[in-house]
């Protein structure tokens, strides 16, 4: 028996969340609880046979399943963990940058920030970070009135 | 009535009147462009700048903007994966790997003509059913209507590329997220844990941005490639003709897709998604080559494109016929209309019928000019996937969180855009297919409104009713043909 750990740890993660939905529901009024627990209960019927299908896997489905995995270039080319941890940082960065700085400041210095840190000039970089600038006072602000909230640390100095 | 459809059309020919349209198409096509900004958005900004208009110029005006809005939201769902608005999801499916392949002019030369026929067969839909459609839209109740959301909902076996038990898995996924939040009988609070933000649902913004978009950016900053790996640089004239030529090759389908958003959009409470996720799946399920769908299918883009503007056609039957308005979109229309003073409902059609003739002129022509305008640009816009990713990934991170905040001005949706983009990537990587989670959110909750409303009203036998009836054999025969289909393809595999 060899276990695909690939299509089991997701089946089995999604298992528990189905079985977290019906044991969440069953506080509630009938009228509420039926939805999510008749779809719950589907959904954990569904993954338990995804779970089977990964510990006793068949040859012909070992071969589709891994045929139809990933839409996106990364996820089939050799990625480290180190390199996706790298980006969920990056990534995860600008929720700070525009909670701190605001969006007028943070996003333009977070574009200019990571255009530099990644290779480009530091012209095309000021270049790239004032067309965020515009696009968002411009459009937003001077144009269509929108009003961002300001950034914590503007908030705690004013 | 030949002389209000000539009094109709010579109100449309006025200089101011198709100045203020071009002006209104370009607008809304900067609104579509952008990533949280609807047309219900273009309608709600503009109705103060309709105050003092002549009644026929304001109508012209916002419908025009509101009509093309969807037309530039799949270029962007096709260039950056990002859709424009939540309508143009289904567009991104096989868009995006079109663009990968170096062929984004193709694909927006089918999105946008796609889009403009659909958009005039809308037109000529509302033309043609505007004296016989009271008896078909009022013959829709909640029994009705649950049972085309379960016929939607049947679709998700049908998005699954791959897998069907993993498309199923990620449709129930799609459903319980729609649940999430105050139930809409008891108003008991389920699957918030404590949540206020929860408790208020999640919205369709921050999922379809995340689900897509974010694990985009993953990929481009994980890769450090452009989103282009080959292909021309430039995109010719060509491309685009070629794209054009694709969608008049597969001329049933772009009508079959046009009349399904028409139909549908004319129904008030399905929702314009649901139209669209219907076309996508009615496209895949139709095709002969439905293994191509989700790596840049040319039909994957007519379907949903197509549909996309017929039903705004379609949408506008019951505003302008009951008062009722068929979207959300119409809603803020209906408040447009009462500025300048014209109250839609029966009467208007028979007082107005002049302006209802320019409103389904406005709406063919606005949308030929917004394709027009559309492929002028198309072949600048189409260098964008050439830009390297350490300049493209930061400028669409910025694009999603403006469009994520604008959806509700909620700095909470951002944060839940990035959580659900974990999840996005996360399905991506281990192949569970994304589409059917959003159409099992769309379809989730409406089902479950018109199900209490059916049980309530109607009693528990309320698929008995004869359209019930009709929807539940369609839904049968779907199932039945896409099992078929699937046992088929699994025999002729080697």
């Amino acid at each position: 028996m060899r276990i695909s750990m690939k299509n089991f740890v997701p089946a089995a993660i999604l298992a528990l969340i189905f079985g977290g939905v019906i044991v969440a529901v069953q506080p509630l009024p009938m009228a509420a609880k039926r939805l999510p627990g008749i779809v719950g209960m589907i959904g954990l019927i569904l993954t338990c046979l995804l779970i089977v299908g990964a510990v006793w896997p068949k040859k012909r489905q070992a071969t589709r399943a891994g045929a139809q995995i990933a839409d996106l270039p990364s996820t089939k080319e050799l990625v480290t963990n180190k390199a996706l941890a790298a980006t969920g940082a990056w990534i995860g960065a600008i929720l700070l940058f525009v909670y701190f700085l605001g969006f007028t400041i943070g996003l333009p210095l977070y574009v200019l920030l990571y255009s530099r840190l990644h290779g480009g000039r530091w012209l095309a970089s000021i270049a790239l970070a004032l067309s965020v600038w515009a696009f968002v006072y411009l459009l937003f602000i001077a144009m269509l009135q929108f009003v961002f909230p300001v950034g914590l640390l503007f908030r705690l100095v004013t | 009535m030949v002389e209000a459809l000539m009094q109709g059309l010579a109100g449309l020919i006025q200089p101011s009147v198709l100045l203020y349209m071009t002006v209104a198409v370009v607008l809304g096509l900067i609104f579509g462009l952008i990533p949280g900004l609807s047309g219900m958005t273009f309608l709600a900004l503009m109705i103060p700048f309709t105050f003092g208009m002549e009644p026929l110029t304001a109508i012209t005006f916002l419908l025009a903007g509101h009509a093309v809005v969807h037309t530039a939201g799949g270029i962007t769902a096709i260039l950056l994966n990002v859709p424009g608005t939540a309508s143009n999801s289904p567009t991104l499916i096989d868009g995006f790997p079109m663009a990968r392949q170096g062929k984004a002019g193709r694909a927006i030369g089918i999105a946008v003509v796609a889009s403009g026929v659909g958009g005039v067969f809308g037109a000529i839909v509302l033309i043609v059913s505007l004296p016989i459609l009271r008896p078909i839209v009022m013959a829709f109740g909640s029994p009705e209507l649950f049972c085309l959301c379960i016929l939607g909902i049947t679709f998700i076996a049908a998005l699954g590329t791959g897998s069907m038990g993993r498309g199923l898995v990620a449709g129930a996924l799609g459903i319980i997220l729609s649940l999430v939040g105050f139930d809409p009988v008891t108003a008991s609070s389920r699957l918030a844990f404590g949540s206020l933000y929860l408790n208020a649902g999640i919205r369709i913004i921050p999922l379809v941005l995340g689900l897509f978009a974010i694990p985009q950016v993953v990929d481009l900053m994980v890769t450090g490639k452009s989103i282009a790996r080959n292909g021309a640089m430039t995109t010719t004239g060509a491309d685009l003709w070629e794209g054009i030529k694709d969608v008049f090759r597969s001329w049933s389908l772009t009508l079959r897709a046009s009349t399904l958003g028409a139909l549908i959009g004319a129904v008030p409470g399905v929702g314009a998604e649901t139209a669209i996720w219907i076309a996508y799946g009615h496209a895949k399920q139709t095709s002969k080559h439905p293994e191509r769908f989700g790596h840049g299918a040319e039909e994957g883009i007519i379907g949903p494109e197509a549909a996309n503007n017929s039903k705004e056609g379609g949408s506008l039957i019951p505003t302008l016929a009951f008062g009722i308005p068929g979207s959300s979109g119409m809603a803020v229309l209906m408040g447009g209309f009462l500025v300048v003073g014209l109250d839609p409902g029966p009467l208007f059609i028979r007082e107005h019928l002049d302006i209802c003739y320019a409103m389904i002129g406005t709406l063919a022509i606005s949308n030929i000019v917004g394709a027009v305008l559309c492929l002028a640009a198309a072949k600048h816009l189409a260098r964008i996937t050439f830009i390297p990713s350490r300049a493209l990934a930061p400028l669409i991170l910025v694009v999603i969180v403006i469009g994520a905040y604008l959806s509700k001005g909620n700095w909470l949706d951002v944060v839940a855009t990035f959580a659900i983009g974990a999840l996005g990537y996360g399905m991506a990587r281990f192949g569970y297919p994304r589409p059917p989670l959003i159409l099992g959110f769309i379809l989730g909750g409406l089902a479950e409104r018109y199900l209490h409303l059916s049980v309530k009203t109607v009693g528990t036998f309320f698929f008995l009713r004869p359209i019930s009836v009709i929807i539940v054999i369609l839904t049968i025969l779907g199932l039945l043909y896409e099992a078929a289909r699937s046992m088929r393809r699994t025999k002729e595999r080697p």
